[in-house]
């Protein structure tokens, strides 16, 4: 059996970010990844699926790996949202980074539904702080009188709105509506080792590093020589000793046929809210027989995706949309609307991807699009249209959970079932999305609008929940820190410890939380 | 009763032996209307070969390009994704054939009109009308599938994502470092 201080089940921002404190903390890490290597700066990446439209499969897993049987209301692959490789979904982001709002961790108090957080808003704000540092967020609150407080500046001046957005936000601010920048991990100036933003527009594969990936943290904490990386290699369950502490992590090289043990005096698992389910279903004992904190029955429990639609807007003028490649203008007014309790927040998002990823990952041209005049005409017609996106908060339900399920992977371990029904309060959202859409639709002159259908929504990658943070364990599966209940030496880190989800992109709270969870760990366990 | 039970069961399995067979004709069929590539080596193209490639390109496109990108596209793929050389070279010398029996030239020596007329009127399976017509022409003109889906498609991918913008009247397209600074001011070559 192999030890170190520090066993981590996940290499994506979760486990990196805290990997990266560990190790510069003077403390021995093993990371454990079931995916492959992820070149970073991720130039070969740009250059595959850009100048060369390759689709490298060598980054994906195949089905035997990593699968899950979906039923409910979700159409998308949810599978194919779940980026296993070294950096994990952090590889491919937006990178948008967003805080919370303080009443965001109370909705069962303010509003009546979902629960509330064990923690609060204060509790989290010097992270959030911290996270921004550690990413390197581009932003600015001047311009966004409703965000929450701050206790410290972001590192980097923001993103100015593009040209289009600043023409919406002067339409939209006569009507009443707020559109300011977005904080952004992307380099608005060079910072620490990585340089400044050049626009390339292929964000999602940014060939320089500007925009954050944890690939960047995860090489200085391998530089220290106290952090190491497995790949291509599945934890295949916890073992908990007789004494309740956790003591080891039983692992398998995916193209290997021996299991092997390594022992750790803390163990994190940060494999993404449904993985993390999963592993903790997997590791189901005659002490713990219906996984390790399960006991009262909320793994797998307590699932939330975000809802988010979108809409397409007209305009007679040619504004040239897409000029940058990430986001400029959002808006944090529908957060906390004055219904909120009858319906969730919302958050907008002007999208300067005016052809929705056309140059990322899946947009592609029609088959009786055959000559150059032809594709002009194509792209120049939908150059009228900008994306909106309004990204609802969901409420967790009883028809929204992760379970196991009869299909096995290649070691015979059983995935996961996911099954996904939307309450009667997403659809409230829904209706109300569709209310900002048009007034946005109204406000910004627009003479034509397509909204999605109620039943199209997408997560944007956001899976939340299955492992909530609570009181104990009639509530939750693990407390604030992500320490699973009875097991001191246990934790589950990430968006799987979400409560609620708000309506904003839950990163910069998961990686808030992990900054706040690892000096929980060093103050107390190492 | 033991006569209603057995024909129930020869029932249910036609439904299912029926059941199978669809997925599998549809299967087959998806599969007959996507070839794959031949497992060949990787290699440099001939230099005939990627002059027809970039011939095909301006003919194609029918608008001034920087053809430099497609050139680095074809070469890379030749170079680095297994049956991309064959298929490029198969292609070339398909061309030169058709282009031989049109007119008696190389299809780099004919009029940019005639590569035109030439290339519209490949096989393509699209545009074969009836479903039965798409499998003849899948089956019979295998090879014009493979170039369309692996050539001809990805040239006009290409452009969409590149040359097309800056027709348009962009200063330049994604992929390439266009700075911070005028993305937030007023078009300067508005269409």
């Amino acid at each position: 059996m192999t030890e170190s201080t520090v066993a981590i089940v996940g290499s994506g921002i979760v486990g990196t970010t805290m990997a990266y404190h560990l190790a510069n903390k003077g403390f021995d890490v093993e990371i454990f990844e079931k995916g492959p290597e992820y070149p970073y700066p991720h130039g070969r990446q740009f250059r595959e699926k850009i100048l060369y439209l390759y689709d490298n499969q060598s980054y994906s897993l195949p089905k035997d790996l990593q699968n899950l049987i979906l039923s409910g209301d979700y159409r998308h692959d949810l599978n194919s949202e779940r980026v296993m490789v070294v950096g994990g979904s952090a590889t491919v982001w937006q990178a948008i980074t967003l805080r919370m709002l303080p009443q965001d961790f109370k909705t069962r108090t303010l509003y009546g539904y979902g629960e509330d957080w064990p923690l609060a808003y204060d509790d989290l704000e010097p992270y959030y702080g911290k996270a921004e540092t550690l990413l390197g967020v581009s932003g600015t609150d001047a311009d966004n009188p409703f965000a929450p407080r701050r206790s410290s500046p972001y590192p980097l001046p923001p993103f100015d709105l593009s040209y289009d957005d600043a023409i919406f936000a002067e339409r939209l601010r006569q009507h009443g509506i707020v559109l300011h920048t977005t904080p952004q991990a992307r380099t608005r100036t060079a910072y620490e080792e990585r340089p400044g933003c050049m626009n390339f527009g292929t964000c999602r594969v940014c060939p320089i590093g500007a925009r954050y990936s944890p690939n960047y943290h995860l090489q200085r904490a391998i530089e220290t020589g106290r952090c190491k990386v497995h790949t291509n290699t599945s934890v295949r369950r916890l073992v908990v000793d007789r004494a309740g502490q956790a003591r080891a992590l039983v692992y398998q090289a995916n193209d290997d046929a021996t299991e092997r043990e390594h022992g750790a005096k803390v163990i994190i698992v940060a494999a993404g809210t449904i993985e993390s389910a999963r592993l903790l279903f997997l590791s189901a004992s005659e002490r713990h027989p219906e996984g390790l904190g399960n006991d009262g029955g909320h793994v797998g429990q307590h699932l939330t995706l975000h809802h988010i639609w979108s809409g397409q807007l007209h305009y007679k003028n040619d504004l040239q949309p897409g000029r940058f490649g990430g986001y400029t203008g959002q808006s944090y007014q529908f957060l906390d609307p004055p219904n909120r309790g009858k319906h969730g927040g919302v958050l907008t998002q002007f999208s300067s991807q005016f052809v929705s990823n056309i140059v990322t990952f899946y947009d592609s041209l029609p088959e009786d699009v055959r000559t150059g005049s032809e594709v002009v005409e194509f792209l120049n017609a939908r150059r009228h249209w900008r994306f909106i996106v309004m990204q609802a908060e969901s409420t967790p339900g009883p028809q929204k959970y992760v379970t196991r399920s009869t299909q096995r992977d290649r070691f015979g371990d059983p995935y996961v079932h996911v099954h996904y029904e939307a309450t009667a309060l997403d659809h409230e959202t829904y209706r109300f999305g569709r209310e900002l859409f048009d007034r946005f639709m109204a406000a910004t002159g627009a003479d034509e609008g397509k909204f999605a259908s109620t039943e199209s929504f997408a997560s944007g990658h956001h899976h939340m929940g299955t492992c909530r943070m609570g009181h104990g364990v009639r509530d939750s599966v693990v407390d604030q820190f992500g320490k699973i209940h009875g097991i001191p030496n246990l934790f589950v880190v990430g968006g799987s410890n979400f409560v609620s989800p708000g309506a904003v992109n839950p990163t910069l709270t998961m990686v808030a939380l992990a900054i706040r969870t690892t000096e929980y760990i060093v103050d107390r366990l190492l | 009763m033991g006569v209603a039970v057995g024909a129930i069961t020869v029932l249910l399995a036609a439904q299912s032996a029926r059941a199978w067979l669809l997925t599998t004709l549809q299967a087959l069929y998806a599969r007959l209307l996507s070839p794959g590539l031949e497992d060949a080596p990787t290699g440099p193209l001939s230099a005939g070969a990627l002059n027809t490639l970039l011939v095909v390109t301006r003919a194609l496109v029918g608008v001034p390009v920087q053809i430099a990108h497609y050139e680095d596209f074809f070469r890379w793929r030749a170079e680095n994704l297994r049956g991309h050389k064959a298929l490029y070279e198969q292609f070339a010398t398909a061309l030169d054939r058709r282009a031989r029996r049109a007119v008696g030239d190389n299809f780099a020596d004919c009029s940019r009109q005639m590569q035109q007329k030439i290339l519209e009127e490949l096989p393509q399976v699209r545009n074969a009308g009836t479903r039965w017509h798409r499998v003849r022409v899948a089956v019979l003109e295998r090879d014009w599938v493979r170039f369309d889906q692996y050539i001809v498609s990805n040239i006009l991918l290409l452009f969409y994502r590149t040359d097309a913008w800056t027709l348009l009247g962009y200063e330049a397209w994604p992929g390439t470092p266009r700075g911070l600074d005028r993305y937030t001011q007023a078009p300067s070559q508005a269409r």
